[in-house]
């Protein structure tokens, strides 16, 4: 479901309440909703941070949000680092200190890879997507606490209680429906299984690696985010896809912006390792034997393109 | 009477004997454009092209295809009749009332290159100016400043008519200068170099260095689809993929980091060299434009221009970046330029680049490698890729 909408449709009931908190680690649909509503209402934004392993510390909520926060949005798993939030503990704190602000969380990469209750943690908002767990590209879906009053962002024919008018997409419907239901059969403990076994292959052959998201055994089992001292992961990338190995890096090998990642940066990782991040994801379609052949591709590049750090 | 579309060429007038050269290979291009309707016949008479026989629904994209053709100076979508006066008075009629000529003022604009015809320039456009004005009663004449200009041109053959004049980009009938080989880059200013160069009648070639895996597929496609864009102006365009990948590699590892992109490009230009004479071309383009970057500045482009022998043509050497964005964006490259596939990647930029490079002391640098057997290597594993 698009972030933005839950921005927009906050933004017009509350005025008087001026200030969003999130937190430095979201994904950019969300940093952006953020930064628009600063441009255009006036809101002030504020960023919790995290530590080392890329958690929100909940100590530090209480200096980030007050009596005049109206939205909060969290990332309940982080797309490039595979961090699982306490999103109990934190829509406790925050509800603690204010009971009004609203809380949206993003749930994209958290669908169908770890539990979620959003109903008993108090959540207010909780976004998903289809095509993160194999459904159709283009549908998503919301979750909105029956206390909350949202402004619709488009106007017509009042499909979705007037808060999305639009003929719905049927066909898109049913797929993510029936995605969902072999997402939430699909057994996770083998895709951690199978992530565990690549990254255990990876530290016995190769050095100045360092895993992000801290243990490995409490990131979401699909993703894998590491990162490689004295490479560029973007040259690491094409590397790898020549051989049929398809990864994300976190920053872009460009001579004219040097880019990195936003998530990477907030977690500290240090400068001579953070463009050399690769991400791997995993997925119920993937085996252990790959594991074997994508580990030795991977070694053997980094060890080649260390050469010309 | 029929519709014709006349074209004018503009340079060409000043060619002496080679004059049919030139009117022979810009009659060429222009079939060539003329293809995209193929009922259509081009024919040359008198310091004129002509094509007729096409359909009214092609027309406009006739048009604006021969509008960028190199060589053509104008166009003019035109009525053709016989020379009497009443069949050119109902062409004039009839154009009044194709362009909608309801009111306002008028002037009508004759030449005669038919000396024998019975009445001179002056007393056609007087004549044909009262007929006017006897059958349109809300259009005034204005010999000065006319709102609407009718033109009538009676040649040896025909008498024409016509009142839209539209501008050609001019320049010289591609590879009625001969050809070279273009350093094509994925960036804005090479494009446009082998663009400009093409307009002065040059036909092209490309060559473009790769270096996987520091460079992506993406980054050749992206080259591939400039080399395609250009070849709409510049005719089908042979694009040379070189392999640099050792040669970088080489240079990072065994010489100064400051020289590397100087010796990078040296590299290139005598690869560039090579394949330009392999191919029949007798010069070679850059997108190199004074003082754009540091291997651009005067030594930098001493240095890099000592590498070759051969002519180096840099159409962009006195022009500003803006400039040269604002062609690349009436070209159509800029938008394909700007996509973010690199063609070098960072680890090979040098954080200090020697902008005063002294020359000796690079050529000495330069000396720790095998050129030689880097070169002949690249050059052997050479792809072609013909674009059109």
């Amino acid at each position: 479901m698009d972030h933005r909408f839950a921005k927009e449709a906050l933004t017009v009931s509350k005025t008087n309440n001026k200030k969003i908190a999130t937190t430095a680690i979201e994904h950019t649909a969300v940093l952006e909703a953020c930064s628009e509503a600063g441009r255009r209402n006036g809101h002030s934004i504020t960023y919790l941070p995290v530590d080392s392993k890329g958690h929100i510390i909940i100590g530090e909520i209480k200096n980030h949000v007050d009596g005049d926060t109206c939205l909060t949005s969290i990332i309940h798993v982080n797309n490039e680092t595979g961090v699982i939030q306490d999103i109990k503990g934190i829509v406790a704190m925050i509800k603690a200190i204010n009971k009004d602000c609203i809380v949206h969380v993003d749930g994209v990469q958290a669908l169908g890879k770890t539990s979620i209750d959003a109903d008993a943690w108090g959540v207010d908002l909780y976004s998903m997507s289809a095509h993160k767990i194999h459904g159709p590209k283009g549908m998503g879906a919301l979750f909105v606490k029956d206390t909350v009053k949202l402004n619709p962002i488009l106007f017509g024919a009042g499909h979705q209680y007037g808060l999305r008018p639009g003929t719905l997409n049927v066909p898109g419907i049913a797929g993510f429906g029936r995605a969902l239901e072999l997402a939430v059969a699909q057994d996770n403990g083998n895709i951690q299984n199978i992530k565990e076994a690549l990254y255990k292959k990876l530290q016995t052959s190769i050095d100045e690696m360092m895993l992000i998201g801290g243990r490995i055994e409490k990131t979401a089992p699909h993703i894998l985010n590491v990162v490689f001292k004295g490479i560029h992961g973007e040259t690491l990338l094409h590397c790898l896809e020549q051989d049929g190995i398809l990864v994300n890096t976190g920053s872009a090998c460009s001579s004219r912006k040097n880019k990195v990642s936003h998530v990477l940066e907030a977690i500290g990782v240090p400068r001579d390792y953070i463009k050399g991040a690769i991400r791997l994801s995993f997925s119920r379609y993937n085996t252990i034997e790959e594991t074997s052949y994508a580990a030795e591709k991977i070694a053997g590049y980094v060890k080649k393109l260390r050469r010309f750090s | 009477m029929d519709n014709v579309i006349l074209i004018r060429y503009g340079e060409i007038h000043l060619k002496g004997k080679n004059r049919p050269y030139f009117e022979s290979m810009l009659k060429k291009s222009i079939i060539s454009a003329a293809k995209i309707d193929p009922d259509s016949r081009v024919s040359f008479n008198d310091g004129r092209y002509y094509i007729e026989g096409y359909s009214d629904k092609n027309k406009s994209k006739l048009m604006n295809r021969i509008s960028s053709v190199f060589g053509v100076h104008s166009l003019s979508p035109a009525v053709r009749c016989p020379k009497e006066l009443d069949a050119i008075y109902s062409c004039v009629a009839g154009t009044i009332d194709e362009y909608n000529i309801q009111s306002g003022t008028f002037k009508i604009e004759a030449r005669r290159s038919d000396k024998r015809f019975e009445l001179n320039s002056m007393q056609i456009a007087a004549e044909m100016g009262a007929r006017v004005l006897e059958q349109y009663k809300d259009l005034k004449v204005n010999v000065v400043e006319p709102e609407n200009i009718i033109y009538i041109e009676v040649r040896s053959d025909y008498a024409y008519v016509y009142h839209e004049i539209i501008k050609g980009p001019g320049g010289m009938p591609i590879g009625s200068s001969g050809s070279a080989m273009l350093l094509l880059s994925g960036g804005i200013d090479s494009p446009v170099a082998g663009y400009l160069m093409a307009k002065r009648g040059l036909s092209i070639q490309a060559v473009h260095f790769y270096s996987f895996p520091y460079t992506s597929e993406r980054a050749k496609r992206k080259v591939l689809e400039l080399a395609e864009i250009m070849s709409s102006y510049c005719g089908n365009i042979n694009v040379h993929m070189a392999p640099f990948t050792q040669i970088q590699e080489s240079i990072y590892e065994k010489c100064k980091k400051q020289y590397i992109t100087i010796i990078m490009r040296r590299f290139m230009m005598a690869i560039a060299q090579e394949i330009a004479i392999k191919n029949g071309c007798g010069a070679l383009i850059t997108g190199e434009s004074l003082g754009q970057v540091a291997s651009q500045t005067l030594l930098s482009l001493k240095a890099t221009n000592s590498a070759v022998d051969m002519l180096v043509m840099r159409p962009l050497i006195g022009m500003d970046k803006v400039d040269i964005m604002y062609i690349a964006r009436k070209i159509g490259t800029y938008e394909t330029s700007i996509l973010p596939y690199e063609d070098c990647c960072t680890v090979f930029v040098p954080k200090h680049p020697a902008t005063r490079p002294d020359i000796e002391d690079v050529i000495n640098n330069e000396g720790l490698l095998d050129k030689e057997m880097l070169i002949s290597r690249a050059v052997e594993s050479i792809e072609t890729i013909t674009v059109s």
